[in-house]
């Protein structure tokens, strides 16, 4: 028995030296694989690369990851690189390398452009990244051969325990970031989402009811802060794995969110029996010889990398936290919101209106977004303020270089509407947003939010 | 698995707890859906398809009295051909709003109304004879914005001596006034040979539904057509200074601002959902507003809406009767319309479609 917490003398160094089978990991191992070479596929056929990395003119960069770019009519090759090195850790080929390549072109894809910034790319890309410290190419791989004997093996928790950490800290978060007033007491933004999935087959008509979006505001938030613990309980994880699955092919219903549904199944599978999940692999892959059931041997994690997978389990305990070091409501600013699991939190839709202004001749005119953004990117600069800064600074660029104003001035006038409120003035009209950096500080030219948010 | 009825009865118990609740807190129960499927045809049957009957019976006019003036060019004819001109350009603005099916695929727009014209090219291509007006860099000698060229240009009575003096001249506004027949067939006959089936099936709420297209057509022809290209552009919105040669029939006096008007009405009959006959009215996006009880501090949206169409039209009322010699005088007038047409902007791309869960693009987004 591994479980925490089973007998009163629990500790947790006991714990962390358990043993559980690798079949666990290897069978996350090839549906997470597998899973992510569907997924660029599906990036690729869906001509999401044409339309998301090459046909828009400007992209929208991280704070210090402006060098990452797409590369053009290449960028294709990238994603042929992230199918095929996700393809090599489905089967465990060069498995470090295929594993540090997925985790490395992923990564690079998401940074190349923040307009398609999600949640789920950034759980991929912390999975990948994780992935390529386990052993999870000892046994059924093409490194190590398909002999059902290699599945004596056995790894400690200290291994397991990242993975798991991940995925309970995914939804614990999620479940956090829910307990506000808009999602509890307003319903909001399912109450907006859910009356336009009037279509569905069975559910479509009760889905403009406001006790619907109530139900599903509460039943989501109760569901993300509960099903990490019942996942860890042998006696609640058969109900929690049905949860997840229902849950998710739900949300897969009523929702644009790709794949992510998958992932989240697969990562709660993790959570299963370790012995079932062998018997299951042992079905697939023959038995295990006689005479070598008696010998097994147990992987532990160096303790050097203790301490690393400490500090990585620290480090995403704590950054989603960081938004409290910017004053008003985050919502509003945004300021802390990425990389912190706040997921389908808010409705929000806003404009924005740049004026540039000679300050020779102080002649001044409005800029047509769309000469330089697609739509999307456009939808999604009008709400976020970091946006609102990089694409200011870069008509300053090209109003300097292209059209020679020297030192142009760039104003940004946008309304924003968040989680049905009315649209409100967003950002100081009157900041020259040109002179103003780039960086981590707090943007004093956000106006403030007239309403108040209550809640984490 | 022993655990699974005890916790399903837990989750029934609790979903009735919670239902129950909010419907004795608020006490409004939806007992029927929207009927979309009513708007859309109300859309296709009484609003864009006679739209289109009338601009092509309009087209037809034009055409006919082309002919007439080529067959018998004298100034009865031309003041004929004038007419059916600028009554078949006003019509036009009640059908360029709605670029979907038909019209998207034909580019109906592109070949119809891009201006300013590039009378240099123009006058090269008549010299050339070159009648292949297909490419996108023909765009803009042709349509409504070249015919105003031909018939006006910078001086009514010179262009009148041009056309009837030089053959080619007349024949390429003949060619116009054919092609514009075409394409405006094309489009009225697609409509009402299946498009117009294919658009009130597709209810759904995806990026591909016709509500989700239209809705996307109608907030950007306002904003792109409309604001920006009838008043913006000219008034030197986007140029620090007034571009007076950017107004919508800029050679023919006082059409520009009939235009503007014509277009205006018509993107405010459509939200408020005036048959085009105007003897009627139907579902639309101002009832699908409502219905959903969509209020913006106290006020329904859709009023606020539309109290600022009618704003817009009082500052409309204050423009000078020619764009062109009033923009050269005072732009204000033009900048104070322009700042009513804006505030509409938002309220119909910000609030109204987040109201209405319109989708501006297909791909994956989670909402953060």
């Amino acid at each position: 028995m591994w479980m925490p917490m089973a007998t009163k003398s629990f500790s947790w160094s006991t714990w962390l030296n358990q043993e559980r089978s690798i079949a666990t990991l290897l069978i996350f191992r090839f549906a997470f694989g597998l899973i992510m070479t569907i997924s660029m596929l599906r990036f690729w056929l869906n001509g999401w690369i044409e339309k998301l990395y090459i046909e828009p003119d400007f992209h929208f960069s991280y704070l210090g990851f402006e060098w990452v770019k797409p590369w053009g009519e290449w960028t294709y090759l990238l994603f042929l690189i992230c199918g095929l090195s996700a393809l090599g850790l489905a089967l465990g080929l060069k498995y470090r390398f295929s594993a540090t390549l997925f985790f490395s072109s992923f990564t690079y894809i998401e940074l190349m452009d923040k307009t398609t910034y999600l949640n789920h790319y950034y759980f991929v890309s912390m999975v990948a990244f994780i992935l390529i410290f386990m052993p999870a190419h000892k046994a059924l791989s093409m490194d190590a051969g398909w002999s059902a004997n290699n599945l004596k093996l056995k790894l400690s928790n200290a291994y397991y325990l990242l993975p798991f950490a991940l995925v309970s800290l995914v939804y614990f978060y999620a479940g956090l970031a829910k307990l506000n007033s808009d999602w509890l007491l307003r319903a909001e933004p399912l109450a907006t989402w859910l009356p336009g999935k009037y279509d569905l087959p069975l559910i479509g008509s009760f889905l403009e009811e406001r006790w619907v979006a109530y139900f599903f505001s509460w039943a989501g938030a109760i569901y993300d802060l509960s099903v990490p613990f019942m996942l860890w309980f042998s006696r609640s994880r058969p109900f929690a794995l049905v949860l997840v699955v229902v849950f998710h092919l739900l949300t897969r219903i009523l929702f644009p969110i790709g794949m992510f549904p998958f992932i989240m199944v697969v990562g709660a599978f993790l959570f299963v029996n370790a012995e079932k999940q062998k018997a299951l692999l042992l079905k697939v892959f023959g038995r295990l010889s006689a005479d070598e059931k008696s010998r097994h041997a147990v992987l532990r994690p160096a303790p050097l990398w203790r301490y690393f997978f400490s500090a990585f389990i620290v480090f995403q305990l704590l950054w989603p936290w960081r938004y409290w070091t910017y004053p008003g409501e985050l919502f509003w600013h945004e300021q802390g919101f990425r990389f912190s699991w706040r997921v389908m939190l808010m409705e929000k839709a806003g404009y924005v209106q740049y004026s540039i202004v000679d300050p020779q001749s102080g002649r001044r005119f409005q800029v047509d977004n769309r000469q330089f953004l697609t739509s999307f990117q456009e939808k999604q600069l009008s709400f976020q303020p970091d946006f609102i800064l990089e694409f200011a600074h870069h008509l300053a660029d090209y109003y300097q270089q292209k059209e020679h104003i020297a030192n142009p001035e760039v104003y940004a006038e946008a309304y924003v509407a968040l989680n049905g409120r009315a649209s409100q003035a967003f950002t100081d009209p009157n900041v020259n947003l040109a002179a103003y950096p780039r960086g981590w500080r707090n943007k004093p030219w956000i106006l403030d939010f007239n309403d108040t948010i209550y809640g984490l | 698995m022993f655990g699974l009825g005890r916790y399903a009865g837990l989750v029934l118990i609790l979903s009735t707890i919670l239902s129950c609740k909010e419907d004795a807190g608020t006490g409004q129960q939806m007992t029927d859906d929207f009927d979309r499927a009513s708007m859309l045809s109300f859309w296709a049957d009484e609003v864009i398809i006679p739209a289109y009957q009338n601009y092509h019976g309009q087209v037809l006019n034009f055409q006919q009295a082309t002919k007439n003036f080529q067959l018998d060019p004298t100034e009865q004819n031309l003041q004929y051909m004038r007419e059916a001109y600028a009554s078949a350009y006003r019509s036009w603005q009640w059908v360029s709003i709605y670029a979907i099916g038909p019209a998207e695929s034909e580019q109906l727009l592109n070949f119809t109304n891009i201006y300013p014209c590039d009378t240099a090219e123009l006058n090269q291509a008549i010299i050339q004879g070159n009648l292949s007006l297909n490419l996108p860099s023909t765009f803009d000698i042709q349509g409504w914005p070249a015919i105003d060229y031909l018939i006006y240009g910078n001086d009514p009575t010179t262009a009148y001596q041009s056309l009837v003096q030089q053959g080619d001249r007349l024949s390429f506004l003949m060619y116009l006034a054919n092609r514009l027949e075409a394409l405006s067939k094309t489009v009225l006959e697609d409509w009402q040979n299946g498009y117009r089936d294919t658009f009130v099936s597709q209810q759904g709420s995806g990026a591909d539904a016709s509500t989700n297209k239209l809705i996307n057509d109608f907030v950007y022809h306002y904003e792109k057509e409309l604001r920006a290209g009838k008043i913006g552009i000219p008034a030197g919105v986007f140029s620090g200074s007034v571009l007076e040669s950017r107004v919508e029939a800029v050679y023919s006096d006082t059409l520009s601002k009939s235009l503007f008007l014509e277009g205006l009405t018509a993107h405010r009959n459509f939200f408020s959902g005036l048959a085009f006959n105007r003897d009627s009215d139907g579902p639309s996006l101002q009832s699908y507003l409502d219905y959903l009880k969509i209020e913006r501090g106290g006020d329904l949206l859709s009023s606020r809406i539309l109290n600022q169409f009618e704003l817009i039209q009082a500052k409309a009322d204050n423009l000078p009767n020619i764009f062109k010699t009033g923009l050269e005088n005072n732009a204000t007038p033009f900048l104070e319309t322009y700042d009513a047409l804006q505030q509409n902007v938002i309220w119909l791309k910000v609030d109204m479609m987040q109201a209405l869960n319109v989708r501006v693009d297909y791909v994956d987004a989670d909402g953060d």
